[in-house]
């Protein structure tokens, strides 16, 4: 199936904006401007970008606390995720949920999660009410390879799977959950292969590829409608910065992390890609600094933009 | 080209200075973008700091042994990179 | 007003609810052909299909997990955790999602749950099937929980809980489920105004009993014993355990200026001495006559053998003896 120019673009042009809002994150934290800490995705653009642009606004997503990349690519406004992590009341949660949490319901975004695997159940129900409601809509739940040792993960791919439920199980296996290796953590064969086992039909990626991404989750969303009941997909990737911030990265090597960077980059390969089939550079160039125009204006509108007040927050617990 | 301040990050949440320990570049390096320019110590721990940039170091601010505070600059880089937010701090 | 038993008052609400409410749905272990472990989901499958009854594999965690989703988007679950202290097993979709959304996502979404549990001790049941965990949840900000003691407030209370948007935790003791009474079979409510109220029970002005969930029950037999019958005695049930109706307490106290809180549950991080300590804190610290005291449960397992597990749980003399001796 032949992705269009456009779409091409697209992608392209939402890597950069996950790259390029995570680089701006990066420096207003050096700066001291953000409270609390971040877990950034920069490398992992490809899966975040590729998995949603093939989703319609009406398909849901839940999201990890590695999420600004799915925000974005839902369709989220920097200028609101700005605010939000900066405390504003103009943020997606009112400053309440900060960068773990932000939940975009009007782009289809359920949630981001601070748990890890907290939202695989949750996506459950969501897609149960999919079935419920008849909805001609799956729900993309991510999660990280962090997630595939919690029994909700097990509890979630067994029930998704009997109840023949609308859920795209997407793992975005960095390869690392927080300093502890895959391949320490993960018993058996891929994680692909746990999907399996469950009688979910399962797949092993190149999470760097964004337009692989993009095929295999429109491929699997539009077997999901057809023919009932989840899917899964295991989208291998890298992340170059730690964990959070307090990660000194003493758990692998500057050789790897530059492997990575320097030949396995989704930006640059697809860039590559691009320009090898025709795309000018100057469009592309083009492209990067209209982005970087809206993430300086996006900065610049949230740090001017007023706190979120103190309101009752015992009542703000409650409906 | 133009030249860009590198300023002491914060590398945590509560991080407000640090002391140089050691440069690892002099005026006139020629260096990537991440690449270590000097080791700095928190009262937590000791760590590598990485250079914003690509370029050639052009000035030193401080010396090993300073203290210095989180936004301070430590050193001047002439680079043809922008920086991405700097026109809205600087 | 037809006569049932606590168990058969629920299930008429859940039946009314779905009948109500094309959203609404039950998921849980056990509840769809074998009418759940007590009988409360008894002949719903029958009426309303397994698209609404939803028998699930044994997976707390999922269980409370799916309502949180479902609930989020149009749907109106109400879950089962078929003893109460399995609900352990469902704390994550429970503490860290249903209760934090709502505030983390900045008011834009409701996670409108029941989750019911079959909760207490007195069946033998032993340690790990007879807990009362109700305080643990009430340490919890956004989550609401509710302790009927009876046929009537167990009807009522479920359908004000279904009208609340909030999480709310649901817990039925195990030996209300036989008591046997006349129910008003009310409409469902617009809006959940009987949650976070107290109800008085008996009218006095000597001493104030508070109490809630099934030791209600003991307490109002302790206090029709015939060494009290010249007391005047107030009772009052909590009904909801979280927020608690300090206002009927308080209003209670400054007529009787004495407090004495029975529960089944251990004495330590409790409903009980969450009570007491609000009240000594408060304005009517001075004009009590006496210390409150607590009757509780022993901080014990709950161990199975009969005489064993009476020693555990207050009985009626037990409460008796301690209204005599602060009066």
């Amino acid at each position: 199936m032949a992705i269009t120019k456009d779409t091409q673009l697209e992608l392209h042009r939402m890597m950069m904006l996950i790259r390029l809002f995570e680089e701006a994150l990066e420096e207003m934290f050096s700066r001291g401007l953000l409270h609390g800490t971040m877990h950034l995705s920069i490398g992992q653009e490809a899966t975040a970008a590729g998995a949603c642009l093939a989703l319609q606004k009406n398909d849901l997503i839940t999201s990890t606390h590695r999420g600004h990349g799915h925000c974005l690519a839902k369709g989220a406004e920097p200028y609101k995720m700005f605010a939000e992590l900066l405390g504003r009341e103009d943020g997606y949660c009112r400053g309440r949920g900060g960068s773990m949490h932000i939940a975009d319901l009007s782009n289809g975004n359920l949630g981001a999660n601070g748990i890890v695997a907290g939202s695989l159940t949750i996506s459950v129900g969501a897609a149960l009410s999919f079935q419920m409601q008849k909805k001609e809509n799956i729900i993309l739940c991510f999660f990280g390879d962090g997630a595939v040792n919690e029994g909700s993960f097990h509890e979630a791919l067994n029930l998704a799977s009997l109840w023949n439920l609308p859920v795209l199980f997407l793992c975005e296996n960095n390869q690392y959950g927080m300093s502890m290796a895959t391949d320490k953590a993960v018993a058996g064969d891929s994680i692909a292969s746990r999907g399996t086992s469950y009688g979910i039909e399962s797949i092993q990626i190149d999470g760097n590829d964004v337009e692989t991404v993009y095929e295999n989750v429109l491929n699997f969303k539009n077997k999901i409608l057809s023919s009932g009941g989840p899917k899964f997909i295991e989208a291998v990737t890298y992340r170059y910065r730690g964990h959070s911030k307090s990660d000194r990265n003493l758990y692998r090597t500057s050789d790897e992390i530059e492997y990575w960077k320097e030949e396995k980059d989704p930006i640059k390969k697809y860039i590559g890609k691009l320009i090898e089939s025709g795309i000018s550079e100057d469009q592309l160039k083009d492209i990067d600094t209209d982005i970087k125009d809206l993430i300086r204006k996006s900065v610049k509108q949230a740090l001017d933009s007023p706190l979120s007040p103190i309101t009752n927050l015992e009542e703000d617990s409650y409906a | 080209m133009a030249k860009e301040k590198i300023q002491l990050p914060a590398m945590s949440d509560q991080m407000t200075e640090a002391e140089i320990l050691s440069w690892k570049v002099d005026v006139g390096s020629k260096i990537e973008k991440g690449a270590i320019i000097c080791e700095i110590s928190t009262d937590k721990v000791d760590m590598d700091l990485e250079s914003p940039y690509s370029g050639e170091i052009t000035d030193l601010v401080c010396e090993e042994g300073d203290m210095v505070n989180v936004g301070d600059t430590i050193a001047e880089i002439e680079t043809e990179e922008d920086s991405l937010l700097g026109s809205i701090f600087d | 007003m037809p006569e049932m038993t606590t168990g058969q008052a629920l299930n008429k609400a859940l039946s009314l609810i779905l009948e109500k409410n094309s959203t609404a749905f039950i998921a849980g272990e056990d509840i769809g052909i074998y009418g759940g472990a007590f009988g409360v989901t008894d002949g719903l499958l029958a009426q309303f299909g397994d698209e609404r009854i939803k028998d699930t594999p044994i997976s707390e965690d999922v269980i409370a997990g799916l309502a949180v989703g479902a609930s989020m988007t149009g749907g109106k679950p109400i879950v089962e955790m078929q003893f109460s202290d399995f609900i352990v097993n469902a704390m994550d979709p429970i503490v860290n999602q249903a209760a934090k959304l709502h505030f983390m996502y900045g008011g834009s979404v409701n996670v409108p749950i029941i989750v019911r549990g079959a909760s207490g001790a007195g069946t033998g049941a032993a340690a790990q099937h007879s807990q009362s965990l109700e305080s643990w949840f009430c340490h919890v900000p956004g989550l609401k929980v509710v302790t009927p003691s009876n046929p009537q407030n167990a009807y009522d209370l479920l359908l004000h809980s279904f009208v609340d948007p909030n999480p709310i935790i649901f817990m039925e003791h195990k030996l209300i489920y036989k008591i046997k009474d006349n129910v008003e079979l009310n409409d469902i409510p617009k809006e959940s105004s009987m949650l976070g109220k107290a109800n008085i029970i008996n009218e006095g002005k000597d001493i104030t009993i508070v109490s809630y969930s099934n030791m209600v029950n003991v307490a109002k037999e302790a206090i029709a014993a015939k060494e009290l019958q010249n007391c005047s005695i107030e009772l009052i049930d909590l009904q909801t355990v979280s927020p608690i109706d300090y206002d009927t307490i308080k209003n209670s106290l400054k007529k009787t200026k004495r407090l004495l809180v029975c529960q089944e549950a251990p004495s330590n991080s409790s409903v009980g001495t969450t009570v007491i300590s609000k009240i000594v804190e408060s304005e009517l610290f001075n004009e009590l006559e006496i210390a409150p005291k607590l009757v509780s449960g022993l901080h014990s397992p709950m161990p199975s053998a009969k005489h064993l597990e009476l020693n555990v749980i207050p009985q009626v003399e037990n409460i008796t003896n301690v209204i005599k001796s602060m009066l």
